[in-house]
């Protein structure tokens, strides 16, 4: 199997490198992404899972690994289809020179690349590596637009995560060693290490989770590391943003959830357990309270997805994994809807300022309904697919401590104020236009399905998914 | 040569780390800097190969060459070149530290390390000796760390990164044989070389039509893409 899909993968690769055609190399990136999404469904319904691609056990696809590559072949399938119109868009702007589509294009069939073995790595070291990969390959994205501040944001990206990637190493010599002492496996493979995590000291498997939580909160944007995160998100093209938000930041939330698996039965359980709910609760305060003053759409968005990442470390905390889960997924798609939509926007006013957006409903109507349902969904309306998650992690959150539980609602209450003065903004402004600005049907196309997808999985919650939620959560050994 | 000689040779080589990064912090001259730093992988390198030494494992030995061919020569020159376009010789910018309370905070970082590590060393494994070296790692990684806060010059804040980078390495070096070290040596090189290129890019005369040409390797290789 592992040569199939490393065929597949050479061969996208070099249909990308020869290609000479902008729709060509759309087309392999659009086939690239619908293989990466299926290629999980195809081990679901085989029940092949986990799948061992190599008897070191250095890469298997488990359940939850199979569930976060879905998301991401899903988030990349609708992002190539809105590339096809939006790097049109951005080449007739002068925005990206052509010189630059095929890197771009390479870029992004790497990004996968890397996101889908990142999510396959049992091994912990291999999962840093790619982990960085990712890191690297974002930064090239971001500043392949002819844009002086993008190289700034990229370069603190790179220089911000990094630094605090170092400190995840450490942390992983030091479970290397200590796994090394303990059970007398020295291993860094994740599922021998949970199988063997009750052998280990328990104040070295705590030491050693918060210098991994270091790295990996720094690329979720966790608060402190969140600063590279508002610049790279706003700054990069609206497509590259998606596939940031909606993908990339997942990695941090993954590698920390597989790392706190293994602290969280032992005896520093409930310190992992604080700390994590501290940074959760920080992370939504801070980004709830630098949304309130934000008047750039983008960087509007980008604020809520740190926001989206403390909260999902608060569901962690609070021992909820099962919608931890969902939300990433939900969390995805909304993501998606609302950085498609604002790059259009970006199109039609050649701004991001929310007071330059006048008239929307009758220049750019499909962007400013997506804006609007994913406005409404982010802030975990009933009925889209955000509540439910919202809503029972914060019930878990108070079961533990309501104290905290109150102080996260005032804050995702301020969130929802923003957007909340983000759709009255959509609503209420009116002026003086100029003409509509003609957008490419791929680039509705994504819009409408997301649009859809959010109503659907907002109405009904699908069986089959709750199984597959519930086996995660056993994987993790994190239920009841 | 025998274990104790190359465990000997080792301590040695920790108290030039210790000298050399003395040096790194207070440097005010950029080339001076770049060659200190050049120095410091040396030395680490020199430790690899008594590593390979005193333990046959190959890995020390790749590890070694490696950091002599990235960080001895490659990010050196690299960092040379960017400095000659940039034309910067000095770095007198400070952010709250200045060299002399660098260092004083650095030794207290280094005893700092030595009590918190020794709550620990039992449950890592680690005898006296290996103890010392993972003291000095991680105070190094610490020491970059300070230097990154401490810097106001980009590539002063990168000479800080590969402080840390090297922290980093010679702390796995003493807790055992590190799974994809290599790759993990390869990819941290690889990730300063990035910020490198971009400060050279960024910093030449601040054109970004300079930094694309720098950033597309492939723009000669392939011929005008069309739209359709």
């Amino acid at each position: 199997m592992l040569i199939v899909i490393l065929s597949v993968l050479i061969a996208v690769m070099l249909a990308i490198i020869l290609s000479r055609s902008l729709n060509m190399m759309n087309y392999v990136t659009v086939f690239h992404s619908v293989f990466v999404a299926l290629f999980p469904v195809y081990l679901l319904v085989k029940g092949v899972l986990p799948a061992v691609f190599h008897k070191s056990r250095y890469l298997v696809v488990d359940t939850l690994g199979a569930y976060e590559i879905l998301i991401t072949g899903v988030i990349f399938f609708f992002a190539a289809i809105y590339a096809k119109g939006y790097v049109a868009c951005l080449i007739k702007e002068g925005e990206l020179s052509k010189a630059n589509v095929k890197l771009f294009y390479l870029g992004y069939n790497s990004l996968l690349l890397a996101m889908v073995l990142a999510f396959s790595s049992n091994n912990l070291s291999v999962l840093w590596i790619f982990a960085e990969i990712t890191t690297i390959v974002s930064a090239v994205l971001i500043v392949t637009l002819n844009a002086k501040e993008n190289i700034v944001a990229a370069m603190k990206y790179v220089f911000i995560t990094s630094t605090a990637m170092l400190f995840s190493f450490i942390g992983l010599i030091l479970l290397f060693a200590a796994s090394k002492n303990g059970s007398g496996a020295a291993t860094l493979n994740w599922d021998a290490l949970l199988q063997a995590s009750h052998q280990i000291q328990p104040q070295l498997l705590f030491f050693s989770f918060v210098f991994i939580f270091i790295g990996f909160a720094a690329k979720s944007g966790i608060v402190p590391f969140h600063t590279w995160l508002p610049p790279s998100h706003s700054k990069a093209a609206s497509d590259v943003s998606v596939l940031l938000s909606g993908s990339v930041l997942n990695i941090g939330i993954y590698a920390i959830l597989r790392v706190y698996a293994l602290v969280a039965k032992s005896s520093m359980g409930h310190e992992a357990s604080m700390m994590v709910l501290v940074f959760g609760i920080i992370t939504v305060g801070i980004a709830s309270l630098s949304m309130l003053q934000k008047t750039n759409l983008k960087k509007l968005i980008a604020y809520s997805s740190v926001e989206s990442m403390g909260f999902m470390l608060i569901g962690i905390a609070a021992g909820n994994i099962f919608w931890v889960l969902y939300f990433v997924a939900a969390h995805a798609m909304v993501k998606a809807l609302l950085f498609f939509s604002a790059g259009i926007i970006h199109r039609q006013y050649g701004s991001m300022s929310m007071a330059e957006i006048k008239g929307v409903f009758r220049l750019q109507p499909l962007a400013a309904l997506g804006l609007i349902i994913g406005s409404v969904a982010i802030i975990g309306t009933p009925l889209f697919p955000m509540f439910m998650p919202k809503f029972y992690i914060i019930a878990s959150l108070a079961k533990a401590s309501l104290f905290s539980a109150i102080i996260l609602l005032l804050f995702l209450l301020i969130a929802a104020g923003s957007f909340v003065w983000l759709i009255l903004q959509l609503v209420t402004m009116q002026g003086a236009a100029p003409e509509p600005y003609e957008i490419y049907p791929s680039m509705k196309i994504p819009i409408l399905a997301l649009i859809l997808l959010l109503l659907v999985f907002g109405a009904y919650f699908p069986l089959p998914l709750s199984g597959i939620l519930a086996e995660m959560v056993s994987l993790l050994g994190l239920g009841g | 040569m025998t274990i104790q000689l190359i465990d000997e040779l080792i301590k040695v080589c920790m108290v030039l780390l210790v000298v050399l990064t003395a040096l790194v912090i207070s440097r005010r001259n950029l080339i001076s800097l770049i060659n200190t730093y050049a120095l410091h992988s040396l030395v680490l390198s020199a430790i690899a190969f008594l590593f390979f030494l005193g333990e046959g494992a190959n890995v020390f030995l790749y590890a070694s060459i490696l950091t002599i061919i990235t960080k001895l020569w490659l990010i050196p020159a690299l960092l040379k070149r960017t400095q000659k376009i940039m034309k910067i010789y000095t770095d007198l910018e400070y952010h709250y530290l200045h060299p002399t309370s660098s260092i004083f905070l650095s030794l207290f970082i280094v005893i700092i390390v030595f009590l918190a590590f020794s709550g620990i060393k039992d449950d890592l494994g680690l005898d006296p000796f290996n103890y010392f070296g993972v003291v000095m790692g991680f105070s190094l990684v610490l020491i970059g760390f300070m230097i990154i806060f401490s810097r106001i010059k980009i590539i002063t804040k990168t000479i800080g990164y590969l402080v840390m980078e090297n922290g980093v390495v010679l702390l796995s070096f003493f807790v055992g044989e590190m799974p994809f070290l290599i790759e993990v040596m390869v990819l941290m090189d690889l990730l300063a070389l990035v910020a490198i290129t971009s400060i050279l890019g960024f910093g030449m005369n601040s054109s970004i039509e300079e930094f694309h040409k720098r950033l597309n390797p492939f723009r000669n290789w392939f011929k005008k893409v069309d739209e359709k």
